[in-house]
């Protein structure tokens, strides 16, 4: 049994600024926990495997095997009453199990016919996404007060239906359900599954060995039914003349939800993020605001985590978030405020906030991975070079050792430079991917 | 409580915070800048005056209506009382401190009068209450002005004291005039010009400067000059020591008005016949513009500190044959 989780959170910034200046920064850090102690019902949960079966799948042929041994796997997962269905991806999309556009209630027979349906399955033909991910949605969308939730596994990139139909695709499916992305092999693109995944407030990552599909599923589906509560908006109020510069999710990974900010009130916005189950997220925020006068303070914004319901009505969580003042003395709202206070004194308000830096480090460490290897493509070898460099230099001040590792596959530490010829499109892919996961270290 | 609306933007300001819904403006902040009560048979005004980044000064009022308890020596006219304080400038959150004295002091009086009717032992009350709430204010963590002072520095508010405010309440019943006070802040009765009295302070200052001209071990003059002239000697706060509030209670004859101020303003209006004079000729029947009136005054005088005024008039005569029994001269 699970309940719906308390969101608490910690507000860091820097309240001091100089005369004059207008953005205010601040890292909103939230960790969810979940009152085991309780027994309400778990909320209603609908999970939809998506499996490419493009031709491409079946070379080599182990990775079609082990595709279905993985969704196999993500099926001995599922609780008994979760709704769930099985599709299949290639030019269009179509029911593997059931056979009818519906979803049925997982049990020990409905799981045995399912895989036995799965094992049944023949790759043809070319690659739509879109088209998969409406499927997708007109399932799930069966099922709205639950916490709806898929998995699309993919080895190619979206060649068989224009870049636009996917983004349609995405546009109508956001908010309604959350999607792990995981490609399988290196012909898929990175970039376009993390468009997938971060539109659709899921996770995005490379399966390197077909082999370790099965056990990734298992996770991916086993983190999935442990979300208590879904259709969670981070709402934010900001003053008349304000402007939100962005919200973005630093971590556990890097999500850029400026964006997808949809009206909630005359001066408030609800930015989606998806699914909750107990874990821990960070938010970078930035709002410009009309400079007050020296000794002036303003509240640059107001955060809280509402639901929406089916009936599109937002409810607040329960939800609490901890302000240090400069004194060090420690005050809990129900809501996360960000404030400005402007200032004449240099030593106030140069300060940087530690948490702020850390975030605003590891967004210039992505920048960094992601400028190198857009120049390297560009056949920019001395840029490629800089980028990276800088960018081994960031992760090793900030302790990111995943990165690092991935760096230093391709670094050659007696020249100091980079061997971009011999790296592997694996490699390659691993760096890219690795570059937008945060570690959350130290949280306290 | 204060005022509805937003100083800076103008828009009615929400509850969930002590932030304006529109503008983001630390309301507060912005409210106590200017703030005017007004109830009818009495008024007050405090002002951050010209100098300081925010107010620190706090005023409340209430009416208390008729039909109270009608022992002798009670309130059975109703009463209108007053309450003004002085957040002290060297204390942690100075405004806090204010705020909750005369928000307190300003419920417990009404709670006393209400149930005893005896004004003396309703003002003692009253300030108790509102010390003690003072008091802990100091383990209670900072509030959101602690951080909003511009003389916030890197070593600031650990090295403060707890938070403090001086205390001068008035409540006018009939023709009783009952004053506490704790601290610099001042009452003054002012009878009409026609009656023939004289206008009169009512408080003595609880402050270094009072202590050594009483003792007669310095010259005015000297004593004036010395650095320490302004401090107090008495506050309500968690290190106050000992709370020894005074209460004076005095039967005026003939109608007049009675002032509470801080030192805002009588620092530009020292003496009473200053005082006196600066008063509008108007001020028993508009007390709400002879508050301004005196507040203009100091803010032209300099501003130098928040100023605090409130206007309470005296016009009804008490019926004969009723004594008052306590704190008569």
């Amino acid at each position: 049994m699970i309940s719906t989780p308390e969101f608490r959170g910690a507000v860091h910034q820097n309240l001091y600024l100089v005369r004059g200046a207008r953005e205010v920064h601040a890292v909103i850090t939230v960790d969810t926990q979940q009152d085991l102690g309780a027994k309400e019902p778990a909320p209603g949960a609908a999970e939809l495997l998506i499996l490419d079966c493009s031709g491409s799948m079946s070379f080599p042929a182990e990775k079609i095997v082990k595709a279905k041994e993985a969704a196999c796997a993500a099926i001995d997962e599922l609780r008994d009453g979760v709704w769930f269905a099985l599709i299949a991806g290639s030019v269009g999309a179509r029911m593997v199990w059931p056979s009818e556009p519906q979803m049925v209630l997982a049990d020990p027979w409905t799981r045995a016919e399912a895989k036995d349906a799965l094992r049944r399955l023949d790759p043809a033909g070319g690659t739509t996404i879109g088209a998969w991910l409406r499927l997708a949605g007109q399932l799930l969308g069966q099922h709205p007060e639950a916490i709806r939730h898929a998995i699309l596994l993919t080895d190619g990139r979206n060649e068989h239906e224009s870049p636009e139909q996917l983004e349609t695709a995405l546009r109508d499916c956001a908010g309604t359900f959350s999607c792990d992305c995981r490609g399988v092999g290196t012909d898929w693109s990175v970039d376009e599954l993390r468009t997938i995944s971060s539109a659709l407030s899921g996770t995005v990552d490379l399966v390197v060995e077909p082999a370790g599909l099965a056990d990734d599923f298992r996770a991916t589906m086993a983190s999935s039914m442990g979300k208590a509560v879904g259709g969670v908006g981070l709402r934010l109020w900001a003053p008349v003349g304000a402007t939100v510069r962005f919200v973005k999710q630093t971590a556990p990974t890097l999500v850029d939800l400026s964006a997808r900010r949809v009206g909630s009130g005359p001066l408030t916005g609800d930015y989606p993020t998806g699914s909750w189950g107990t874990e821990s997220r960070d938010y970078h925020l930035c709002v410009e605001l009309e400079p007050g006068g020296v000794g002036e303070e303003k509240l640059a914004c107001r955060v809280t985590f509402v639901h929406t319901a089916v009936d599109g009505t937002a409810q607040p969580l329960r939800q609490a978030f901890i302000h240090t003042s400069p004194d060090g003395s420690i005050e809990e709202f129900s809501n996360a405020r960000v404030r400005a206070l402007w200032t004449d004194d240099l030593a106030q308000s140069t300060v940087i906030n530690g948490k702020v830096a850390e975030v605003t480090g590891r967004a210039e460490l992505a920048k960094a991975v992601a400028d190198g290897l857009s120049a390297h493509h560009g056949g920019d070898r001395d840029l490629a070079v800089d980028c990276l460099s800088r960018a081994r230099k960031l992760a090793v001040q900030g302790h990111d050792d995943n990165l690092l590792s991935r760096l230093d596959q391709i670094y050659d530490p007696d020249t100091g430079t980079f061997r971009l010829n011999g790296m592997s499109a694996q490699q390659e892919m691993s760096l890219d991917l690795e570059s937008t996961k945060t570690t959350l270290l130290g949280r306290g | 409580m204060l005022n509805q609306f937003c100083g800076q933007c103008a828009e009615q300001m929400g509850r969930r915070d002590r932030y304006c819904e529109n503008c983001g403006a630390w309301v507060a902040n912005v409210l106590r800048d200017r703030v005017e009560v007004d109830v009818g048979v009495a008024a007050g005004v405090t002002d951050r005056g010209r100098r300081h980044h925010r107010n620190e000064d706090a005023l409340a009022l209430r009416d208390v209506g008729g039909g109270l308890n009608a022992a002798p020596g009670s309130t059975a006219d109703g009463a209108v009382l007053a309450i003004v304080c002085d957040g002290v400038s060297s204390s942690a959150r100075p405004d806090e401190a204010s705020e909750t004295a005369a928000e307190v002091a300003a419920e417990a009086l009404v709670a006393a009068l209400r149930a005893e009717g005896c004004p003396t032992a309703a003002t003692r009350e009253a300030i108790y209450a509102a010390g003690s709430a003072v008091a802990k204010l100091a383990g209670s963590g900072a509030g959101h002005s602690d951080c909003s002072g511009s003389d916030w520095t890197g070593s600031g508010w650990a090295s403060r004291g707890a938070p403090a405010c001086t205390f001068v309440s008035a409540i006018v019943s009939g023709n009783a005039v009952t004053v506490g006070w704790v601290g610099d802040s001042r009452a003054y009765w002012i009878p009409q010009t026609d009656t023939g009295s004289a206008p009169t302070r009512l408080t003595s200052d609880d402050s270094w400067l009072a202590q050594v001209l009483a003792a007669g071990t310095l010259s005015p003059a000297q004593a004036a000059a010395d650095h320490r002239a302004h401090a107090i000697t008495a506050w309500l706060g968690e290190d106050a020591g000992l709370l020894d509030p005074h209460v004076v209670t005095i039967e005026t004859e003939g109608p007049g008005v009675v002032v509470i101020c801080t030192d805002g303003l009588w620092n530009y209006l020292d003496t009473v016949d200053e005082l006196a004079a600066a008063l509008p000729a108007q001020a028993l029947q508009a007390p709400l513009d002879a508050a301004r009136r005196l507040v203009e005054i100091a803010l032209h005088s300099g501003g130098h500190d928040n100023v605090t005024v409130a206007v309470l008039p005296v016009v009804s005569a008490r019926q004969p044959g009723r004594a008052h029994p306590e704190g008569l001269p």
